[in-house]
């Protein structure tokens, strides 16, 4: 199959979350979430995507 | 002549593909920050923001890497996996004058790649601009 056919099915997870995102609605009384949610989501980001690019690394080594 | 028209698939994927990924970046991207947070609140949320976009790079080349055949070299990969970890890491520490420096990282990241594979990832990487554009305002 065309390589690019494969990654457009890998994106698919993503893609799906996005247009769910662009059409989702936002709910009023939904409760804003707090300054430590936002920082620990960002920290927690942070800290699995350099583990990806480790784990890539250690998984390709030079 | 022939060999042109068996690209078309190929292209059209391409274009849906970044079509699609642009929809969906620019809906989590650009999504605005919830009122009244803290300015250390304020700016995880659009680091977060920027990684994300960042991160769509770097998964775009490792996922193409991974496919048979691979739509991007190992060496290629490489370079934009190390980019990518710099790029956040700046992102993270958040020092003066960080979305410039993004920026030129983005564009020093498009010089080093190989012709072919600098075209595929382009698109991904205005997109990352974007973003940033969007996030900055």
């Amino acid at each position: 199959m065309n390589p690019l056919i494969l990654l457009a099915l890998q994106q698919t997870p993503a893609i799906i979350d996005g247009l769910k995102a662009l059409f989702h609605k936002t709910n009023p009384t939904a409760p804003v979430p707090t300054d430590a949610e936002i920082i620990a989501a960002y920290q927690s980001a942070f800290v699995s995507s350099l583990a990806k690019d480790d784990a890539w690394r250690a998984a390709h080594p030079e | 002549m022939q060999k042109m028209y068996a690209r078309v698939p190929a292209l059209a994927v391409l274009l849906v593909l970044v079509a699609l990924l642009t929809t969906t970046v620019l809906a989590s991207g650009c999504a605005k920050a919830p009122p009244n947070l803290s300015p250390a609140a304020n700016q995880a949320f659009v680091s977060l923001q920027v990684q994300r976009a960042l991160d769509t790079i770097r998964d775009i080349a490792q996922d193409g890497h991974a496919a048979t055949p691979p739509v991007f070299t190992e060496a290629t990969t490489r370079a934009v996996t190390n980019w990518h970890t710099a790029a956040i890491t700046v992102v993270h520490a958040s020092a003066a004058g960080w979305p410039a420096a993004v920026v030129a990282s983005l564009d020093q990241l498009l010089v080093v790649l190989p012709p072919g594979e600098r075209t595929t990832l382009t698109p991904y990487v205005l997109l990352a601009k974007t973003v940033l554009g969007q996030v900055l305002r």
